[in-house]
C-alpha cells in the first residue's frame, strides 16, 4: 500500500503534475485565436521535426539491426555514448563542415579537387547536418541496446539450426532474430525518436532556422515574455507531444510491416546462400572510437588555433593563451557543473540502486517502463510544466530535482542487466553466515558488481553534465554550466571558443568515466 | 534437532503437504523427487530466503526453539550449494575469515584458526589463492568448511555433488559425511542421486498433491 502511495507521489511529481500544469496554461492562455492559429504559426517546424525524427529514427533503426551482429558486447559503445551531445557535435561540424577537415584531407589526397566543398547539405546548421550528428551519435546506444538483447537470446543454438536447415547467416539474423529483437528494443528506439522530438541543444547548433526545429522554436519563444508567445509555447509544447505520439505511431506501423514482410519471407523457405560477412563487423566499434578521437582532436586544435585557412591540414597560427585567458570564466561554471553532476547523480543513483534492490527482493525483473516515464515525454514539456511550477529562476533546489529525474533513468537502464543477472544466493549465502542485509550487500553485493555500480553512476553523472534545457530554463542565472555556456558562444558562431568549453565539457565526463574504470579494474 | 511441522507448500500447479520431518543431531536426511517439485524451495525456506511466488505455511524449529520469524542471519543454518559460492572477489583466507567474523577471537587466533582448517584438508599453500584458481574438488571442501566456521547449529546441503566427476563425487562425498559427524549437526541434503544419501530418504512425491 505504502510503495503503492510512493509510485503516485513520484508519477505526480515527475509526469502528471507539470504535464497538467502546460495543459492548463495552454487551455487558458490569453493567446488569441486557438490550436489552429497555433498550429499555422508553427505547422512548419512541427512537419520539419516529425520529418527529422521519423528519418532519424528509421536509419539507426536499420543501422542497429544491421549493425549488431556480433555476439560480444564491446565496452567502447559505452564509452561513445558518454561523449556529451554538445562536444561531439561542436567536434563533427568542423570536421565535416564544407572547408572542414575531412574536405581538407580530400583536397590534399586529389590535386585536381576544386575545394572548397559549396554545398547547403554540409552547411553548419542544416536539417542533414543535425540528422548526422543524431543518428552518429545515437546509433550507438541502440547497438547497445540491441547486442544486449541479443546476448539474453539462446541465438547461437538458433543459428545452428538455421544454418543446419541450409539457411545463410545473414538470412537467418534477418528472419529469426531481427522478428524477435523488433519488440525487445522498442524501448530504447522510442526513447530516441522522444529526444529527437525535444532536443534543444544540438538543433541551436547544428540545426536549420526556418523554420527551426518545433522544440527550438518553443525554446526561443519561451524567451519573450509577451502573452501572445506564452500562448504559443503551451500551444507548441501540446503540439510537440502530439508530434511524438504521431511518430510513436508510425514507427509501430513501420515495426508491424517488417514484421510480417520477415514472416512471410521465412515462410517461402527461400535460401539465398550469401558470403560470410562477420569478419567485416569487428572493426565496427574501432570507427566510432577513431570518430571520437578525431573529434577530440578537432576540438582541442580548434581551442588553440589562432588562424588555419583552407586548404591548410593543420592551424598556421597558435594561441594558447586562450584556455589561460578563459579559465576565470571556465573555473565558476566547472564548479557549478561539478557540484550538480554529483549531487544529482548520486541522488539518482542511490534511488535506481533501491528501486532494483526492491525488485530484485521480489523477483521482477523484467525492465519496467514506468521507471522510464520521464524519457518517453519530450523534455521540454516536462521542464516547462515545473518551470511554470516553482518559477523560472529556482535555484539550486529545482535545479537538482531535474537534473536527478533525468539522470535516474539512465543509472536504472545502465545497471538493470548487471543487478539483475547478480545471483541472489551470494547474499543468502553471507547472510547465513551471521550478516544481516545491509552488511551482506556492502561486504558481498557491491564489491562484486562494483564496476557496473560504478558505471551507473558515471553514466549518471555525464547526463547531468550534459543537461542543458533544464538548467537553461530552471536557473539560467544562478547555475550556468559549462553546457549552456559552450551552447550559447558555438550557437553564436564562435567555434574556436566554444571549443574550449566543449572540451571542459567531454574532459569532465571523460575523467569520470576513466576513474570508474580504474578504480574497479578486477584484481583476479 | 531440525523439526519442520505441519507444512503445506502451495506452487502454482502443485502443492507440497507434510505432516511432520525430523532431523536429530548428527544426522543427514536426503530429499529427492522429480525436478520442480519444490526441493530447493523447501531448503530456501528452511533458510528463510523469501519465496514471493510459492505460499507457503508451517513450522520450523531448530533445538526447540521456533526460528520460522527469525531472518536467515539469526536462524543459524549454514548452506552449501552446487555451484558452491565461494565469494570471487575474496582469497580462500579472506572467505574462511569472512564466515568466522561473528566469532570471538583476536586476529591472530582467527588466522591460526584458518591456518588449521587449511591443513587439514591440505590446503595450506592456496590461502591466498581466489576460489577462479582451485578446482572443483578444492572448493567443494573451502566451501563446506566456511559454512561450519560460522558454528551453525544446522547444515543444508542443495545437491552439493552434482557439480563433480564420479571420482571426487565420491571423495567429496566422505569428506562432507564424515566432517558433519564430527560437527554433530542436523543437516538436509537435497539431491538427485539417491547413492548420494548416508541415512533415510525422504521422497518428496510422497506428499504431492495436484
Amino acid at each position: 500500500m505504502i510503495s503503492r502511495m510512493v509510485r503516485v507521489a513520484i508519477a505526480l511529481l515527475w509526469l502528471i503534475l507539470p504535464l497538467g500544469v502546460v495543459l492548463w496554461q495552454s487551455t487558458t492562455a490569453s493567446f488569441e485565436g486557438a490550436l489552429s492559429d497555433a498550429f499555422r504559426a508553427l505547422s512548419g517546424s512541427a512537419l520539419l521535426t516529425f520529418a527529422v525524427t521519423l528519418i532519424t529514427s528509421l536509419i539507426v533503426l536499420f543501422g542497429a539491426l544491421g549493425l549488431a551482429r556480433g555476439k560480444r558486447l564491446s565496452a567502447t559503445w559505452a564509452s561513445f555514448i558518454a561523449v556529451p551531445h554538445v562536444a561531439f557535435a561542436i567536434g563533427l561540424l568542423w570536421l565535416v563542415s564544407p572547408s572542414g577537415w575531412l574536405v581538407r584531407i580530400v583536397d590534399a589526397l586529389l590535386p585536381m579537387w576544386q575545394g572548397p566543398l559549396q554545398s547547403s547539405w554540409l552547411s553548419s546548421k542544416s536539417a542533414f547536418t543535425l540528422m548526422v550528428v543524431l543518428v552518429l551519435k545515437e546509433l550507438p546506444f541502440l547497438i547497445l541496446m540491441t547486442q544486449a538483447n541479443v546476448q539474453q537470446m539462446p541465438v547461437l543454438r538458433w543459428q545452428q539450426q538455421a544454418q543446419a536447415l541450409g539457411y545463410s547467416r545473414r538470412r537467418f539474423w534477418w528472419l529469426i532474430v531481427v522478428p524477435a529483437l523488433l519488440r525487445r528494443i522498442r524501448l530504447p528506439l522510442y526513447i530516441i525518436a522522444i529526444y529527437t522530438v525535444s532536443v534543444v541543444d544540438i538543433p541551436l547548433l547544428v540545426g536549420p532556422n526556418a523554420p527551426a526545429l518545433l522544440a527550438q522554436a518553443v525554446f526561443e519563444l519561451n524567451w519573450q515574455f509577451t502573452s501572445n508567445t506564452q500562448g504559443l509555447v503551451h500551444w507548441g509544447s501540446l503540439l510537440l507531444v502530439l508530434v511524438a505520439i504521431v511518430t510513436l505511431v508510425v514507427l509501430r506501423v513501420v515495426e508491424w510491416v517488417l514484421q510480417r514482410w520477415l514472416s512471410s519471407l521465412a515462410a517461402s523457405g527461400k535460401r539465398t546462400p550469401v558470403a560470410q560477412t562477420t569478419g567485416k563487423r569487428a572493426g565496427l566499434p574501432w570507427f566510432w572510437a577513431g570518430l571520437a578521437v578525431i573529434i577530440f582532436m578537432s576540438l582541442l586544435l580548434q581551442s588553440v588555433q589562432q588562424s588555419w585557412f583552407y586548404p591548410s591540414l593543420w592551424p598556421q597560427g597558435w594561441q594558447w593563451s586562450r584556455w589561460l585567458a578563459e579559465w576565470p570564466y571556465i573555473a565558476p561554471l566547472l564548479y557549478n557543473t561539478w557540484i550538480l553532476a554529483v549531487l544529482s547523480a548520486t541522488l539518482a543513483w542511490l534511488s535506481a540502486v533501491a528501486l532494483l534492490e526492491v525488485q530484485a527482493q521480489r523477483q521482477q525483473h523484467q525492465l519496467h517502463v514506468g521507471w522510464l516515464a520521464m524519457l518517453m515525454v519530450p523534455q521540454l514539456v516536462l521542464v516547462l510544466g515545473w518551470q511554470q511550477t516553482i518559477g523560472p529562476d529556482s535555484g539550486l533546489i529545482g535545479l537538482l530535482w531535474s537534473h536527478t529525474v533525468f539522470c535516474f533513468p539512465y543509472a536504472y537502464l545502465t545497471l538493470h542487466g548487471a543487478y539483475h543477472a547478480y545471483p541472489r544466493r551470494w547474499l543468502w549465502q553471507a547472510r547465513s553466515l551471521g550478516y544481516g542485509p545491509w552488511a551482506a550487500w556492502f561486504k558481498v553485493l557491491a564489491p562484486m558488481l562494483k564496476r557496473p555500480l560504478a558505471l551507473a553512476w558515471a553514466m549518471a553523472f555525464s547526463i547531468s553534465v550534459a543537461q542543458y534545457l533544464p538548467t537553461q530554463w530552471l536557473a539560467p542565472v544562478t547555475h550556468p554550466t559549462l553546457t549552456t555556456e559552450a551552447v550559447s558562444i558555438a550557437s553564436g558562431g564562435d567555434w574556436r571558443l566554444g571549443s574550449v568549453y566543449a572540451l571542459a565539457q567531454w574532459a569532465s565526463v571523460w575523467i569520470v568515466f576513466m576513474l570508474a574504470l580504474w578504480g574497479t579494474r578486477a584484481r583476479n | 534437532m531440525l523439526e519442520i511441522n505441519h507444512l503445506t507448500m502451495v506452487f502454482k500447479y502443485h502443492q507440497l503437504v507434510i505432516p511432520s520431518l525430523t532431523v536429530s543431531a548428527g544426522e543427514v536426511l536426503t530429499l529427492t523427487g522429480a525436478s520442480g517439485i519444490g526441493k530447493s524451495s523447501l531448503l530456501q525456506w528452511i533458510l528463510g530466503v523469501p519465496q514471493p511466488d510459492i505460499t507457503i505455511e508451517g513450522q520450523i524449529k531448530l533445538n526447540g526453539e521456533d526460528v520460522g520469524a527469525l531472518p536467515i542471519e539469526s536462524r543459524q543454518i549454514g548452506l552449501v550449494t552446487q555451484q558452491v559460492d565461494l565469494f570471487p572477489h575474496m582469497t580462500v583466507e579472506q572467505n574462511l575469515l569472512f564466515a568466522l567474523a561473528t566469532k570471538q577471537g583476536d586476529d591472530a587466533a582467527r588466522h591460526d584458526w584458518v591456518k588449521q582448517e587449511l591443513d587439514s584438508v591440505a590446503l595450506t599453500d592456496y590461502a591466498t589463492a581466489y576460489p577462479t584458481e582451485l578446482s572443483g574438488g578444492q572448493a567443494a571442501r573451502i566451501a563446506l568448511l566456511r559454512s561450519l566456521a560460522s558454528a551453525p547449529k544446522s547444515i543444508l546441503l542443495d545437491e552439493p555433488f552434482s557439480a563433480l566427476d564420479v571420482k571426487l563425487r565420491k571423495t567429496i562425498r566422505d569428506f562432507t559425511w564424515t566432517t558433519l559427524t564430527a560437527a554433530s549437526m542436523p543437516a538436509i541434503l537435497v539431491t538427485h542421486d539417491v547413492q548420494d544419501a548416508p541415512g533415510n530418504i525422504v521422497n518428496l512425491e510422497d506428499y504431492y498433491y495436484d
